[in-house]
């Protein structure tokens, strides 16, 4: 009782307070200095005051000002001239003489406006966690989609490339991993239109990932903002994983201004080689290897002629060479990518139009990307009160790639690394004479061991992937009154993917089990969405104390997509006739898919400063998802059809703003901040939960069954999350500091729980798992010279995750993938690596003989074989079998730690910068170094295997060679697992603008860079950077896709 | 917007104004009209189309849908296929595994199983329940005179029946390779369903698959018999109906496959009147639409029995499961089984596999031997070696470098063995593969689609021999093997149609008289040495009993040459051994022992015979959770 008299009391304090302020009619003087981060003063800013007539004002030469009120609290506004920025200072009347710092121009100010949801908001006033993306270097790198712009800059976010292949994407987690099964990825918003997530493209190419990302030209984005905190309550049940808002070309002024430029350059490997046996130590090993097969000596060359050919037998030439392979797969390719924009208009209306155009080699050979954007906006002011944009978007791409990772008969790291060097890529003919005439013509064929023609792969080999994209909004804005306005935008997003690939017989292994020898694929997946959000949104102002920010709205959007492939198999074996029609009747495979998924969202958001210190902002939305079964637990109901309610308050204490704080004048802002809400995933699956039926065969015709164990009751993953975080800033901006600690309970996860075998099925899913991620983010920016026309600004930023998963069905689910397992268990990291502990080799019989182990199926470890750790067995003891009770947690593909680190120096027009980026604590599971050192086969091997144990008593890490590895030394083990941490240098830049007095242009920049310069890594692959697919499993699994190429560019761009 | 621009500044703004309002409201009604629709719609909104699944509430609606209803249910059982076959034959006598094969197969070759064993999860059985018993409801809900034995037959009546069998035969198998499993009544195919089963809401939390809830092999019998022989009014519905294709006839469950089905049941639990009962109507049968059926004739006959593996024919087969490669319909039995690439080879015949085919004879003549007075083989017909029309080059070949040794070759290298040659024989079989190639036969390596056959006129009969043995009808059992048996024209009897018992092929087809047809005398059986046929010894078989043991193991041994690697062997064995433990325990159980324990390297007989010997072991754990249940 006493709290709540209390409370009312302070209300009525409250209103009082500023009851009296507004009657009150005395004249407030206030003197004060204006300096800049330098602590100089800077003269002949003007001030003004807002909302109040005054004559103009200018500061002195000291930089000093005297200003008269009729009001006790007001706004003083700074208009200072064109080298710093304008600035809002809001004065609460104690004070008779302030200084204020100016900020910079090229410095983030807290006058900026920052693009949130449904408005823009002045950066100081943002309550949530934003994050904005200076879309400056956008021009200047060579980067085909935004997404790579993420890489090093986000505190706590980590962009990690699918690989090396222009345009391909990458996986983005805000703040660590949040989802098991359903989409990791935050929700992306183009122009208030949200895109597709790429993990609903499936590829027949192993290896193929889409990008939905490459649609934008990166010189095409005006401004990116990137939501994790309580504002992305507004998207309830997508905005779990964050939200990324993109804003593309904006006309702002009625100038017109014309932009061109032209970038090219060169890639390059950016790793070395891997090294590799050559053809005597290749022999040896091969060797080895067969007798160690057990079949008797005599066939040996019938398994491997080349080992057992001498000079004077036909055919030697073909096993004469030492040749390295890798020489094949990797090129030195160029690049170039032109873009022309054009904006302009008048007081009615205005446009902006750009074409680009993107021209992107791999690194690997006949690969690449390319690209034609075209975008186009417009801004009609049809009323006053009536503004209607609209923007259209048509990209057309091609992707040229290789089937890389598992495929082994397609993937040119696979094939290069195992080939026997004793070859050659080309043919010979039986004579001499012939030898030199076909030489360099004719592709040899596949060897004895069926391991592909690396030169075959490259040349022959195609897989192609084409996109047509065509995004349109049309958007209405209108005011109602003047405080009330309302937005309606109707987006559709209309995409194509057709991926074409041809499975040459020349020079390749047989496919499919050996009984294909070519193949030709297509598929074709196309999505169609409509999207549409209303809103009204009210502002506010009370007496320069209350100010209130309103809206509410609702969105809906209806997605239908649909897949078909096509294989044809064995068509002619000349590698001719490629169209599927030409393959064999038996053999063809169609299928594909359809999928609809609907989503309805009624929101709401409240934003409520009062006195400039105390920032509140509400969001609450109702979601209804047409993946959420009708039986979803923690929905209300309306219609009988379950909704999800989301929900988040964010509060904003401005402490520098407290009287206690208000003479720290070198203090521009210090705020603590305090986030909480619940936000969902509806990514469980379009049919998940649903009963019906789907079709089987049966002799010529086809029959029905159940699908699968539906769960009518699938709900949404929940995440739960509060944030405590701080941020300063000083002396205008020019330093700056914020931490925050953030963490995340995610309930509810989707797992596929397994059934007992009586109830038929064997998995249904569930949300039935649950997880934390506490995370802490330090962001440090300085600018730590500025003198004169010399600046030197350095940026942090550093984020450490925990990840760990707090409850599972069953306690822990195991997960095989392809070469390794993963376990989720209860107080591990989400999707460990689990497998065998590895220590070392047994290097003599007797120590085999003490240890006395057997594998999985009853074989003796000997000597040479892994040493592999029993940890226990059925009873909980060690049993002296070495199967799954011996499998313990390795690591995870997770790092623990990551960050950037931004420096850039400008001198006059001149500017040099650089971008360094680190992960820490991440292990990798090595698949391509588990192929290129189990000695199983006839494949080559790296060199490491020249350490393999070869005597009694011999003292190694390496297993001896064993055809068929019989007893399991090359299992999943620790062996095979490896630190991926790394600090790479992203990029150097350097960019001079002409002066003006040199030009007729505009801006006249020139500019270049170097992209990926140098790595340092203790990992032993190609690059320590890959992400194999969206699939959350594999995060971690290195399968050898094309590795990051450095790249050397230059370029110029030029305003008109 | 000109007119606007026109007027003065006062009165556009307080025409704005008006505008303002007419729009504004015109503009709130808009959302507000675009919210009710998005509610009111929202029933198909939140529902939008599956794509490529139908919705459950959408299907059932007429004839076709539960008929394409019942055609899946054959997918299911085609899922089935592998795991019969590797269960009923890899724990068998005939089968053994080679160097290739994988942990799962060891495991059940050891009859040591681990919980996660591909091949002993009784999973795909309990699918095909589940999706019966779903269709069972269906057909009672929107059909209920299926259940009223009075009225007439229609198309429904018969699903029910197809379905009802489909159910008691994935029960039945189910049961006689776990020994004890649960019996599920109603539908439970969404988790809610199956939530509300494991879960009664009067019992939270008290599952109801205790082993209160689990039925043994015999009460699964019991139930299942009735429901077959009660709530059955017809079986089989011309599925053919746009593609009139005889050979549908005997893809589904027939009254004859569900008659098979009952008799095979009966049989296992020993109730041998009953089982005589239900196969008598195959035997015997005339059956209107076609004539007699099912009568061994000549359609099978010496050459063309490899046929019985590759067509489907009214006349021998009763049920088929058919596979075909272009029909997107397959199995992986040809990869386990052959060794040619790319399949893998990991199960290969047992040498008394072998044997069975190799030491059997035709043609051959005893002859009392004048000086001494014993029974001898006599020089001038010593018989030829070998079952060439089922064993050699059809069930089982010998590979060389991935070539197939010819009939021909094997043919001389039993005559050698047979001479005692054994140089020779070792030049013709030195580094020879021995290969299961049953599933195979007109194949090529690729396709891996031969047909699974469920029920065939031979196994019916010899199933019909054993009960007549059993049942003392020793004259009618041999019949039944040798030779005709109904006094119906062309009718040759098991071994006869492969040229055993007197119908022998050329050049042996004389009139003589020979000694090949399996004769369960008093006295006496001679012993011949299976490699040279040469007599060897006599044996007496003085009572009844001696005379049906002795019958029982030839028609074991036959069925071995008729029906190996069809999936029943490991289910003959043990039936057999049941039926002999009634009488003398420890020898019965010692029949299966001995005949499997056979295969193994010498090193593991001994502990193996031991642990054949628990008849526990002859049973697959059966599994809830982390936990198999007791037998």
């Amino acid at each position: 009782m006493q709290y709540q008299e209390k409370f009312r009391l302070f209300i009525l304090g409250l209103f009082l307070i500023t009851g009296l302020n507004s009657f009150a009619q005395d004249k407030f003087t206030i003197s004060g200095h204006v300096r800049n981060s330098q602590n100089e003063p800077i003269e002949g800013v003007s001030i003004s005051l807002e909302g109040q007539l005054m004559s103009s004002l200018i500061t002195g030469q000291d930089g000093s000002f005297t200003i008269n009120s009729g009001k006790r609290e007001f706004w003083i506004i700074f208009t200072p001239f064109e080298k710093y920025k304008t600035r809002r200072v809001f004065y609460t009347g104690s004070r008779e003489d302030i200084t204020v710092y100016l900020t910079d121009i090229d410095l983030e100010a807290g006058s900026d406006m920052v693009l949130d949801i449904g408005l823009e908001q002045e950066r100081r006033n943002v309550v949530s966690s934003i994050h904005t993306i200076n879309t400056r270097d956008f021009d200047y790198l060579p980067y085909q989609s935004i997404d790579q712009f993420f890489q090093g800059i986000l505190p706590g976010g980590l962009y990690t490339s699918h690989s090396g292949l222009p345009g391909s994407g990458g996986v983005l987690n805000l703040r660590g991993q949040t989802s098991l099964f359903a989409s990791n990825m935050p929700l992306i918003i183009v122009d208030g239109l949200p895109l597709e997530h790429g993990s609903i493209y499936t590829s027949q190419v192993t290896g193929g990932n889409y990008n939905p990302l490459s649609v934008i030209a990166p010189q095409d984005v005006s401004g990116i903002s990137i939501l994790r905190g309580a504002s992305t309550a507004l998207y309830g049940a997508k905005g779990s994983n964050g939200v990324i808002l993109i804003e593309t070309l904006k006309p702002r002024d009625i100038n017109t201004t014309i932009e061109f430029s032209f970038k090219a350059g060169m890639n390059s490997l950016a790793g070395k080689e891997l090294p590799q046996l050559n053809a005597r130590q290749y022999k040896t090993l091969a060797n080895e290897i067969l007798a160690s097969s057990g079949s008797p000596e005599e066939h040996y060359p019938l398994l491997l002629p080349g080992l057992y050919i001498r000079p004077e037998d036909d055919g030697y030439i073909r096993y004469s060479h030492d040749y390295n392979w890798q020489q094949e797969i990797f090129e030195n390719s160029y690049f170039r990518d032109a873009y022309f924009s054009i904006m302009g208009g008048d007081a009615i209306g205005r446009y902006a139009l750009s074409v680009g155009y993107l021209d992107h080699d791999g690194v690997f050979k006949n690969t690449g990307f390319d690209r034609f954007t075209s975008r186009f906006t417009g801004t009609f002011n049809m009323f006053e009160w009536l503004r209607i944009s609209m923007s259209a978007n048509l990209v057309s791409s091609t992707s040229l790639f290789k089937a890389s990772g598992l495929t082994k008969e397609t993937s040119p790291i696979i094939t290069s690394l195992a080939k026997s060097p004793m070859q050659f890529p080309y043919q010979f003919g039986a004579n001499p004479f012939d030898a030199i005439i076909r030489q360099l013509t004719e592709i040899e064929e596949v060897d004895e061991f069926g391991i592909s023609n690396p030169k075959a792969v490259m040349e022959l080999y195609e897989a192609k992937s084409s996109n047509t994209r065509f995004l349109t909004s049309f958007k209405a804005e209108g005011n109602i009154t003047r405080d009330l306005s309302m937005n309606s935008l109707v987006a559709v997003n209309i995409n194509s993917l057709r991926q074409n690939a041809f499975l040459p017989n020349q020079g390749m292994e047989l496919y499919d089990n050996l009984e294909v020898w070519n193949s030709s694929k297509t598929q074709t997946s196309n999505l169609f969405s409509i999207f549409n959000d209303n809103y009204l949104q009210y502002r506010k102002s009370f007496k320069n104390i209350h100010h209130l920010h309103v809206m509410a709205g609702a969105k809906w959007m209806s997605n239908h997509f649909e897949e078909d492939v096509a294989i044809a198999k064995n068509l002619n074996p000349n590698d001719q006739f490629v169209f599927l029609q030409a393959g064999s009747n038996l053999l063809n495979e169609i299928g594909g898919d359809i999928r609809n998924w609907n989503w309805l969202s009624a929101y709401s958001r409240i934003n409520y400063t009062l006195l400039d210190r105390y920032l509140f902002e509400i969001n609450a939305s109702g979601d209804l998802s047409s993946n959420i079964g009708r039986e979803a637990s923690d929905v209300f109901l309306i219609n009988n059809i379950p909704y999800g309610a989301f929900y988040s308050g964010a509060f904003s204490w401005r402490i520098s703003r407290e009287s206690f704080l208000l003479n720290v004048s070198s203090l521009e802002d210090w705020r603590i901040n305090l986030e909480y809400g619940v936000t969902g995933n509806d990514d469980v699956g379009t049919r998940n939960n649903r009963d019906y039926y789907r079709f089987t065969l049966y002799r010529e015709t086809s029959g029905m069954i159940p699908a699968s164990a539906a769960n009518t009751a699938l709900g949404f993953e929940r995440s739960n999350f509060y944030t405590l975080g701080t941020a300063i800033s000083l002396l205008g901006n020019r330093f700056r500091f914020s931490f925050d600690y953030h963490n995340t309970a995610i309930s509810d996860m989707l797992v596929y729980e397994r059934l007992d075998s009586y109830l038929g099925n064997e998995y249904y899913p569930a949300n039935n798992a649950d997880m934390v991620n506490r995370v802490y983010e330090f962001n440090v920016f300085g600018r730590l010279m500025n003198a004169g026309n010399l600046t030197f600004d350095l940026g942090l930023n550093l984020a450490k995750i925990d990840n760990e998963i707090t409850n599972i069905a069953g306690g822990e689910i195991v997960t095989e993938m392809p070469g390794f397992s993963v376990i989720n268990r209860i107080g591990e990291k989400a999707n460990s690596f689990y497998g065998y502990s590895y220590e070392g080799v047994f290097s003599t019989t007797k120590e085999a003989h003490a240890a006395n182990l057997l594998n999985r199926f009853g074989l003796p470890f000997t000597a040479g074989d892994a040493k592999f750790r029993d940890i226990s067995g059925p009873d909980g003891e060690p049993d002296g079998i070495i199967n799954d009770y011996d499998k313990m947690v390795l690591g995870s593909g997770r790092p623990d730690l990551f960050g950037g680190m931004h420096v850039s120096i400008s001198y006059k027009n001149l500017s040099l910068s650089t971008l360094w980026q680190f992960v820490y604590g991440k292990e990798i599971f090595n698949y391509i170094r588990y192929q290129n050192e189990r000695m199983a086969d006839l494949s080559n091997q790296s060199i490491a295997t020249l350490r393999r144990w070869s005597y009694e008593g011999h003292e190694t890490d390496m297993p001896k060679a064993k055809m068929g590895d019989p007893v399991g030394n090359s299992a999943f083990s620790s062996r095979w697992l490896e630190d991926g941490s790394y600090v790479r240098c992203q990029n150097i830049m350097i960019s001079y603008k002409m002066p003006e007095r040199f030009t007729f242009f505009n801006d006249l920049t020139i500019f270049g860079n170097v992209v990926n310069p140098f790595t340092f890594t203790k990992y032993l692959g190609y690059d320590p950077e890959f992400s194999y697919s969206y699939n959350t499993f594999v995060q971690g699994a290195d399968y050898g896709l094309m590795p990051h190429s450095r790249r050397i560019m230059l370029g110029v761009k030029i305003g008109l | 917007m000109l007119n606007m621009e026109n007027t003065e500044k006062k009165h556009r703004f307080l025409f704005l104004t008006r505008n303002i309002h007419f729009h504004g409201f015109k503009s709130v009604r808009i959302l507000v009209f675009a919210l009710i629709m998005a509610v009111s719609g929202c029933e198909k909104f939140y529902e939008p189309d599956l794509g490529i699944g139908i919705k459950a509430e959408d299907y059932f609606n007429d004839e076709s849908e539960f008929r394409a209803a019942v055609l899946g249910l054959y997918s299911l059982q085609q899922d089935l296929v592998e795991q019969l076959v590797i269960l009923g034959e890899l724990r068998g006598d005939l089968t053994v595994i080679t160097d290739h094969a994988d942990n799962d197969l060891r495991e059940i070759y050891y009859f040591n199983v681990s919980p996660n064993n591909k091949y002993a999860s009784p999973r795909g059985f309990y699918r095909l329940i589940i999706a019966c018993n779903m269709l069972l409801n269906k057909l009672e809900e929107k059909h209920p005179n299926v259940k009223d034995p009075d009225a007439l037959i229609n198309n429904y009546d018969r699903y029910y029946g197809e379905v009802l069998c489909m159910r008691a035969w994935a029960y039945f198998n189910a049961a006689r390779i776990y020994g004890k499993i649960p019996y599920i009544p109603s539908s439970i195919i969404n988790i809610n369903e199956i939530e509300k089963f494991v879960n009664p809401p009067q019992t939270p939390g008290n599952p109801i698959v205790s082993n209160n809830a689990f039925l043994d092999l015999f009460s699964i019998i019991d139930t299942l018999t009735l429901q077959l022989k009660t709530k059955v009014k017809a079986v089989g519905v011309n599925h053919y109906i746009l593609n009139a294709d005889a050979t549908w006839d005997v893809t589904i469950w027939t009254n004859y496959s569900r008659l098979a089905l009952i008799g095979q049941m009966y049989l296992t639990k020993g109730d041998l009147a009953q089982a005589r009962a239900s196969f008598q109507p195959i035997m015997f049968n005339n059956d209107p639409g076609y004539g007699i059926r099912f009568g061994l004739d000549n359609t099978f006959a010496f050459n063309a029995w490899k046929n019985i593996l590759t067509t489907i024919n009214l006349n021998e087969h009763i049920y088929v499961l058919r596979f075909n490669k272009s029909d997107r319909q397959r199995h992986e039995l040809q990869n386990l089984f052959s060794n040619l690439l790319p399949n893998s080879y990991q199960l290969k015949p047992s040498r008394q596999a072998v044997l069975y085919w190799e030491t059997i004879w035709s043609g051959f003549r005893l002859k009392t031997d004048e000086t001494t007075g014993n029974t001898i083989l006599d020089p001038f017909f010593p018989g030829k070696p070998g079952d060439f029309y089922r064993g050699i080059n059809v069930s089982y070949g010998y590979f060389k470098g991935g070539m197939q040794l010819t009939s021909s070759l094997v043919d001389s290298m039993l005559n050698y063995k047979r001479r005692e040659s054994y140089i020779d024989v070792n030049n013709i079989m030195d580094g020879v593969d021995t290969v299961i190639t049953k599933y195979s036969v007109n194949k090529n390596p690729f396709d891996w689609d031969a047909n699974f056959i469920l029920y065939r006129a031979a196994g019916v009969h010899l199933y019909h021999a054993e009960i007549l043995t059993a049942l003392y009808l020793i004259a009618d059992a041999q019949n039944i093997l040798n030779r005709e048996y109904r006094g119906v024209g062309g009718n040759l009897g098991v071994r006869g149609r492969v040229g055993f018992a007197n119908r022998l092929p050329p050049p042996y087809n004389t009139n003589w008289a020979d000694d090949s047809h399996i004769e369960a005398r008093i006295s006496p059986v001679y012993l011949r040495d299976p490699f040279t046929n040469q007599v060897v010894g006599s044996m007496n078989l003085p009572g009844s009993a001696d005379v049906q043991n002795y019958l029982e193991d030839m028609i074991i041994e036959e069925k071995a040459r008729e029906l190996a690697y069809e999936g029943e062997r490991f289910y003959d064995l043990m039936r057999v051994a049941q039926r002999r433990m009634k009488t003398d325990y420890d020898k019965g159980k010692r029949f299966l022992a001995d005949k499997i324990a056979a295969r193994y390297s010498e090193a593991e007989a001994a502990m193996m015979h031991e642990r054949l010997m628990d008849e526990k072991n002859w049973y697959l754990p059966f599994y809830i959770g982390t936990e198999a249940i007791d037998k």
